[in-house]
């Protein structure tokens, strides 16, 4: 196994896993004869005529971390708010180190020692950190003690090396940052026996995602049984001791993760053997579509210094780097929402720098923002009509100002059958959807006219294993039928899986470039790294 | 289909909220030892008794709708406009100084300029917050509701010295509009229809299909759910909050106009008696879409000409209106918090227990 590029933070001990590298799982206990720490029998839960969990057995033991996988609707978040005391089953029942117990509410969770992190997470934004822990943690009121807090706040941050003030606002934090006062809430509570922590790692760049997994290992290490929900299977080997797949509210099995491969496991959440990987293109790239030049910014998080590169048809070329290190701004710049400083943006060989994105539209460009619930979609309104929201420009959907509403619906309808959108109809918010069928309104929006080129931002987070695989085909298909897609992400196995060519970003420049297949990581780590100087000349075409 | 069945739901639980409203204000009005059953009637009466109690619910419903339909606008745009009074301020002014001392003209040419007058009003003075908040960055919300002052003092100084009624007893307010500009009040099978109503109708379903039919409403509704989905799809987002909020105000002021040239005929320093801040409830309780908005206006219409009959008949103060309309808000804002609808779900659980345990 293959393991993820160290992190380039602020260096920290490792700490003392108990488990190999290799995921080997000798020393867990869990097995036969010990006592589980806990153990669910027979859990169900219905939700009207859904049945979220259908008869749910797991057994935890202590110091394991044990991944819970399943497609998005599998019922994992369900089974765990049963386990914190949110959610009551309506039947079956839990073992504590062997003796039954009522979790009647979060304080009685708490009470024996289980700790939940949401998939969403709770923080009150507008509050200070210490603030938000002081929320979570329940005592008499008048008994308000935040000079006791800031001084739990601070060294709890100090310990775990988290670059966070108790007194800084949450909504200051960076996603990465949210999701360490989120945990470091949990931590700070009475001790912790469980630790769930629901699909943690989705929106976190992989050096945040490293920290985070130091610290499992390290809670590991002190005997504590974690509950791990991912959807991406390479974090499961990396991590995990044993690993459970739910489908359709049951658990299909549970394995011990030295004894399974990723292969099994996707087949296991599908029901059915799954491709994880796409076929290189068949085709030799053909005219250049994009061409970037000197491409520079100002006043942005993080500007571009002189980025220069191209895509050809027939290519999938990728972006890697560490979130923050210009990529956002690339594809805004190539989105039409941000004017670049200087340098020149060309699609088919016209000049498209600083051009809108109606016109992008028009010239068969499409564009997958990086936050599908901010920028891709209007969640209040209705599916059909967020396949036409900045589509406007085409078809003759619209005359006089008047939308052709029929034609529009029509239309929408059409591509949403083409790329799969589960819903019952297109008339009710695309809010109601699930991420994944989210994401393909998106794609149905802007593949739907066989767009020429597609600039993608991380167009798979956070999506499960089915969704994430209709992106790549969906990806692969613009290829196939002649475009070019340029695809930034801070997936590494997706960018070295899908990809003809990874460009390489690090402060605001490109650092280098290497080939998709058989691209040597640490060359990739040391180009995210800043170390373009050393390899540069080694690598770049 | 499935809308129909929506709107039906809500009809039914809107209507359910404001008997619930009139239970506990003729409660509160029963302790207050009043006689509640003369009071019921008297409210009734008033508001729907009879042609003449129709006739003064629909006339207190004008202003109100039109300026609650101009509310309603922005807010869908994802603009909060607090600034309705003044723009009915400014457009009775645009109007009153148009139709009094412009040229004469005959009805209803007279009429319609006069009322394009307020719509200009109204425009310009929701057009100057919609480019503070697009330019400047400024909160509408405070920009809105500071122009009411200002608003409100120009017409003041406007009444008592350039525009005043020489010949109006002191009063400092303007001559009567002149006939060819009023708003007439239609008869329609036994019932009196102030023109004004009409005209907030007619209103109402224009904005309907620009919300929903047309390019540029749809553009405002995707600005109100997501501005920043707005800004990916290439939407001028600048310019759409401008337009929306100087139609906002053009509405408002065409409110000020339907009441001028429709029910006081004189433009005076006490015109409004917070027609503006009414209509922001309108819009509210109305959910921000026309139909909800015409249903609240005509309501709160009502709850306005019954209010006043109470007063007469039943010797209950008219305030007793305000406190049913005050009831009904809370009731109302209540109904849609979260614990209300965690209730909600919890007594359909138990109306209809799921079979537990079938595969
Ligand atoms: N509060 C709820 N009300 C109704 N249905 C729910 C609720 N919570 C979850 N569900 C449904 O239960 C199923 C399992 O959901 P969930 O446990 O969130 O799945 P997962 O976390 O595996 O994606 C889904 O079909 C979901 O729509
Ligand atoms: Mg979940």
């Amino acid at each position: 196994m293959i393991l993820p590029l160290g992190s380039m933070g602020a260096p920290q001990p490792d700490a003392p896993a108990r488990i190999g590298a290799d995921g080997s799982v000798a020393a867990v206990p869990g097995g036969s004869g010990a006592t589980p720490l806990v153990e669910l029998r027979g859990v169900t839960k219905t939700f009207g005529d859904i049945v979220a969990d259908d008869d749910v057995h797991l057994a935890i033991a202590e110091g394991e971390i044990h991944a819970l996988l399943g497609e998005n609707g599998a019922g994992k978040t369900t089974l765990m708010r049963v386990l914190a005391g949110l959610t009551r089953p309506d039947d079956g029942d839990i073992r504590w180190r062997g003796a039954p117990v009522h979790i009647g509410s979060p304080a009685d969770a708490i009470g024996l020692g289980i700790g939940m992190m949401h998939q969403h997470d709770m923080l009150v934004s507008t509050l200070t950190v210490e603030e938000n822990f002081e929320l979570a943690r329940p005592r008499p009121p008048l008994a308000l003690g935040l000079a006791d807090t800031r001084g739990r706040v601070a060294a709890l941050t100090q310990r775990y090396g988290i670059d966070v003030r108790p007194d800084q606002r949450v909504e200051t934090l960076t996603v990465g940052q949210r999701q360490w006062v989120n945990l470091l809430r949990i931590l700070d509570g009475p001790e912790v026996r469980l630790l769930i922590l629901d699909e943690p790692t989705a929106s976190l760049t992989q050096s945040e995602r490293d920290d985070v997994f130091r610290t499992l290992r390290h809670l590991r290490a002190g005997g504590v049984a974690v509950i791990l929900i991912v959807h991406k299977l390479g974090e499961v080997f990396e991590i995990a001791d044993r690993a459970t797949v739910m489908r359709a509210g049951r658990v299909v099995a549970t394995r011990p993760v030295a004894e399974t491969s990723k292969e099994e496991l996707a087949a296991l959440m599908v029901g059915h053997a799954v491709e994880t990987r796409l076929a290189g293109a068949t085709k030799a790239p053909g005219e250049v579509i994009l061409s970037v030049a000197g491409l520079q910014t100002t006043g942005a998080a993080r500007d571009l210094v002189d980025v220069s590169f191209e895509v050809r048809r027939g290519e999938i070329v990728g972006v890697a780097g560490v979130d923050g290190n210009g990529q956002r701004e690339l594809g805004e710049c190539l989105a039409g929402i941000r004017r670049p400083s200087a340098g020149r943006i060309e699609v088919r060989g016209g000049d498209v720098t600083g051009t809108t994105p109606p016109e992008l539209t028009r010239l068969g460009v499409a564009r997958v923002p990086e936050d599908r619930q901010e920028h891709g979609l209007a969640l209040g309104l209705r599916i059909w009509e967020n396949i036409h929201l900045g589509r406007s420009a085409s078809r003759h959907l619209v005359r006089r100002g008047v939308v052709d509403t029929a034609r529009a619906r029509r239309l929408a309808a059409d591509l949403a059958a083409r790329f799969d959108v589960r819903a019952q109809d297109l008339e009710h918010p695309v809010g109601e959807l699930s991420g994944g069928n989210q994401q393909k309104v998106i794609l149905a929006r802007e593949l739907g006219d066989d767009a020429d080129l597609v600039v993608a931002m991380n167009p798979t987070r956070g999506l499960d294993i089915s969704a994430t695989q209709f992106v790549y085909e969906q990806l692969a298909a613009a290829r196939s039928r002649g475009g070019g897609v340029l695809l930034v992400s801070f997936d590494l196995d997706e960018l070295l899986g899908i990809c003809d060519r990874v460009l390489v970003m690090s402060g605001g420049r490109i650092a280098g470039e290497v080939s998709g297949a058989g691209a040597d990581r640490t060359l990739i780590g040391m180009l995210m790294g800043g170390e373009h100087h050393v390899v540069a000349g080694d690598v770049a075409l | 289909m499935a809308a129909a069945g929506r709107m039906a739901r809500a009809t039914a639980i809107n209507g359910f909220i404001v008997l619930l409203g009139l239970v506990v204000s003729g409660t509160l009005l029963a302790l207050t030892g009043a006689d509640v059953a003369a009071a019921a009637e008297a409210l009734v009466g008033g508001s729907i008794g009879s042609p003449e109690a129709i006739r003064q619910s629909l006339v207190q419903a004008t202003p109100i709708l039109i300026a609650g339909l101009g509310v309603s606008f922005a807010l869908r745009a994802g603009l909060v406009n607090i600034g309705a009074d003044g723009q009915l301020y400014m457009g009775a002014l645009f109007a009153s100084v148009v139709a009094i001392f412009g040229p004469q003209l005959p009805w209803p040419i007279a009429s319609i300029v006069m009322l394009g007058a307020a719509l200009v009003g109204g425009f310009l003075w929701g057009a100057l917050p919609g480019w503070m908040r697009a330019r400047l960055g400024m909160s509408e919300v405070i920009t809105t509701l500071l122009l009411n002052f200002v608003a409100f003092w120009i017409v003041s100084w406007a009444v008592h010295d350039p525009i005043r009624d020489p010949l109006g007893g002191g009063y400092p307010w303007t001559p009567e509009v002149p006939d060819a500009a009023r708003l007439p009040a239609l008869r329609m099978g036994g019932l009196i229809i102030p023109s004004g109503i009409l005209l907030g109708l007619a209103i109402a379903a224009v904005i309907s299909f620009v919300l929903h039919r047309t390019q540029f409403g749809f553009e405002l509704r995707v600005l109100g759910d997501s501005p920043a989905a707005a800004r990916w799809s290439g939407i001028p987002v600048s310019r759409r909050i401008v337009a929306a909020l100087a139609i906002s105000g053009g509405l408002a002021g065409l409110a000020g106009a339907a009441e001028l040239a429709g029910n006081q005929l004189r433009l005076s320093d006490f015109f409004s008696p917070g027609f503006g801040f009414t209509a922001l409830v309108v819009a509210l309780v109305g959910r921000a879409t026309p139909s909800g908005t015409v249903a609240a206006a005509l309501f709160f219409g009502a709850l306005a000409a019954g209010g006043g009959s109470m007063e007469r008949v039943a010797q209950v103060p008219a305030s007793t209106g305000l406190v049913v309309q005050g009831t009904v808000i809370a009731i109302l804002v209540a109904s849609r918090s979260a614990a209300a609808r965690s209730l909600a779900s919890r007594v359909r659980r138990l109306v209809a227990r799921p079979r537990v345990g079938v595969a």
